[in-house]
């Protein structure tokens, strides 16, 4: 992937740099507002992380004039404002994901790939959802694995909807927060641990293939593998 | 005393205008109603006079028909002789020469047979006057008028006496209104002074000074009142803000301590020695740091909530949501969560009370006994909704649970059990901010938190007073955090 991150914060700057590279992905930088908009406008990148406390141009104009020049690029906001009037300010603008400093690498990559990807599928509405022989009728809210029908709670259901969405993607806890609860509250991580270790438990019956993984350290990946 | 307010330049000043301002409205009213007086009175005299002069005039008409001029003449000779009434006649001539009577000179451009009034020459005890007088006039013949008149003294003698008493209660008026009034005036005036010299002893330092409120129940009890709500928020601020920040230092000073310490002895260790343990145990101290900067921003975040930020809502649907998320959680921790859910209805913001229900599930999960019953209930109790959880753990002792909802405040003194020490305070501080009030109780045995917020939106269930002791059997400690 080429990135492009678009941060005052040089120490910031760097750690996001190394990481990627760590990953094999290309990322360009730069460290204000106008010079952003001005490498976004100019070089194609698969996706865009804009930091929002910019010098001379701050993120959320950056992202209006990308955004008004017809530039679809996935961005993602990186801010220290994280509250909710905040993020909701952020996805207003065009942004398509939205993270809060600080930040831990695996959960910025995550969301890279989420966001990425979001962006290449096609936009068509889908009612069933499948990943290996698990199947999720989203019209119907049911779900069947094979031949055998799984009952699912209402929050089950919803947390499987978003794996099966990004399936083959790590999805991180927070992401699964955000997506199954108001994410104006934090309960722990150890509550959502809880809620996927029930939903791994009546998605793998007996001798059927692990679906549902645990990635260390970042969070969780449905995958057929 | 330290005076915060430098001293006023026109320290009376606004009793001075109170006591104009009372003396100004006394003297208009007084000036309104002697002129109503004034004036009945000169229109009634006014119809008297009238009746009077006409039937005099009317009466030495009949006189001439019935007999002749001569008649007529001598006997209104006859009345000026004798003087006994302020009546004066004149009969003349077309000419005006007079014919009889006292008046001199027929009044010039006086025809009309209506009451006038004009000046005349009359002739009264040997002596030739002009007064003004009120006058009738009758034609008797052609070439024959008569005037019949009365002299007007008494008029202009009432006129006089008015202006003068007016002057008179005027004068009265101001100097009772301007006395009486400065001392009503300062009544309320001291009463803004007293709340200014409370303020000023508040702001040098003595948090606990307030207002009296007296039992009179009026205006000014209700200023007072409110005055001492707002000191009572800023004591209770200030002083959670001391508690706290000693807190605070010992609980990120302790990581922050422990991250220095390992980082030395990575650089002792040197390059070749692996520091994975130092990594990961630095790691989970940064993220317990972060978790408790977190908690303080919710925390402030909280506290700053208004009233119009509130939606109508009901404490069952939030309790619901609350099971859902820790239903499986309690499970794995060997506990049953009971929901035990009746209507519930209350305004207020759904994400906090939800954090708030979540905190005190979680509390109840991490002390609650292994094997027993958490019983989450809402419903209606008074002009309260509540919402209680209850455990069957070691619970909190009584002297204990204003301490237990306070920042920072881990009932374990060595600090050394999980958690930011918030979780409480902040229950206590959404309670807070929707004007109602967690209740911390016995459950024989565990721990009984309940929630308790106003069923009615203008309904304050906030102690009038925040309680410096736990009361009773149930501690009561809302409005003893922030």
């Amino acid at each position: 992937m080429k990135l492009l991150l678009i941060e005052d914060d040089r120490s910031t700057a760097s750690y996001v740099q190394q990481g990627l590279a760590e990953l094999g992905h290309a990322c360009d930088h730069a460290e204000t507002g106008l010079d952003g908009l001005t490498a976004a406008l100019t070089n194609p990148y698969d996706a865009i992380i804009l930091d929002r406390n910019l010098p001379q141009l701050d993120g959320l104009s950056v992202l209006q004039a990308l955004r008004s020049q017809g530039q679809t690029t996935p961005v993602l906001i990186l801010s220290a404002l994280g509250q909710v009037d905040d993020r909701i300010k952020g996805l207003e603008a065009g942004s398509d994901d939205y993270l809060t400093k600080p930040f831990s690498f695996g959960e910025l990559m995550a969301r890279i790939a989420a966001i990425v990807r979001r962006g290449s599928g096609t936009a068509t509405a889908t009612t069933t959802l499948q990943v290996g022989d698990l199947e999720l009728d989203l019209l119907a809210r049911a779900a069947k694995r094979g031949a055998r029908r799984i009952e699912l709670l209402n929050k089950e259901f919803q947390l499987l909807e978003y794996f099966m969405r990004h399936a083959g993607q790590v999805v991180t806890r927070t992401m699964l927060l955000e997506a199954a609860w108001d994410y104006s509250f934090d309960p722990g991580t150890n509550v959502i641990d809880v809620h996927v270790s029930r939903l791994r438990g009546k998605l793998e019956h007996g001798d059927e293939p692990p679906l549902l993984h645990t990635v260390r350290g970042a969070g969780y990946q449905l995958d057929a593998r | 005393m330290t005076r915060v307010s430098p001293p006023r330049r026109r320290p009376q000043a606004a009793a001075f205008r109170g006591a104009l301002w009372i003396t100004l409205i006394a003297v208009v009213t007084t000036v309104v109603a002697l002129s109503v007086q004034h004036f009945q009175t000169v229109r009634v005299l006014k119809i008297e006079l009238e009746h009077l002069l006409e039937g005099e005039a009317d009466a030495l008409v009949l006189r001439y028909r019935d007999g002749d001029l001569g008649g007529l003449v001598s006997y209104i000779d006859e009345q000026t002789r004798t003087q006994r009434r302020d009546v004066v006649y004149m009969v003349a001539d077309r000419a005006g020469r007079r014919l009889a009577g006292n008046v001199l000179v027929w009044p010039s451009g006086l025809a009309a047979e209506h009451l006038a009034i004009t000046t005349v020459r009359v002739r009264r005890g040997g002596e030739v006057q002009s007064r003004r007088i009120e006058a009738e006039v009758r034609t008797l013949g052609p070439d024959t008028r008569l005037l019949v008149g009365h002299l007007a003294d008494s008029r202009i003698a009432l006129g006089r006496r008015y202006w003068m008493s007016l002057a008179l209660s005027v004068l009265a008026t101001a100097v009772l209104g301007l006395s009486l009034g400065w001392l009503v005036s300062r009544r309320g005036v001291r009463v803004v002074r007293a709340a200014a010299d409370t303020g000023d002893r508040f702001l040098s330092g003595h948090l606990d000074e307030r207002l009296k409120v007296s039992l009179r129940d009026d205006e000014f009890d209700r200023l007072a009142e409110v005055f001492n709500a707002c000191l009572d928020e800023i004591e209770r601020m200030v002083r959670s803000l001391r508690a706290a920040t000693d807190g605070l230092a010992h609980d990120l000073k302790t990581p922050l301590t422990r991250i220095k310490a390992r980082l030395e002895l990575a650089a002792l260790r040197g390059h070749e020695a692996p520091q994975q343990d130092i990594l990961a145990e630095t790691a989970r101290d940064l993220d317990a740091l972060l978790s408790l900067v977190n908690g303080l921003l919710v925390l402030a975040r909280a506290d700053a909530t208004t009233a119009d930020s509130f939606v109508p809502l009901d404490l069952a649907a939030v309790a619901q949501e609350a099971y859902d998320l820790y239903a499986p959680l309690a499970e794995d921790a060997g506990q049953h969560l009971l929901l035990r859910l009746s209507r519930a209805p209350a305004r207020g913001v759904s994400s906090l009370l939800l954090h708030a229900t979540a905190n005190l599930i979680d509390n109840a999960i991490k002390h609650g006994s292994p094997g027993g019953q958490i019983v989450v209930a809402t419903g209606i109790d008074g002009a309260a909704s509540r919402l209680t959880i209850g455990d069957r753990g070691p619970g909190i002792a009584p002297d204990a649970r204003e301490r237990a909802v306070q920042r920072f405040s881990r009932l374990d003194e060595s600090r050394s059990t999980p958690g930011s020490g918030l979780g409480l305070s902040l229950v206590a501080t959404v309670a807070r901010v929707h004007r109602g009030q967690l209740v911390l109780a016995d459950n024989q045995p565990g721990l009984r938190a309940e929630l308790r917020l106003p069923l009615s939106p203008d309904r304050d269930l906030r102690p009038a007073r925040a309680p410096k002791e736990v009361t009773g059997e149930t501690g009561r400690v809302t409005g003893t955090e922030g």
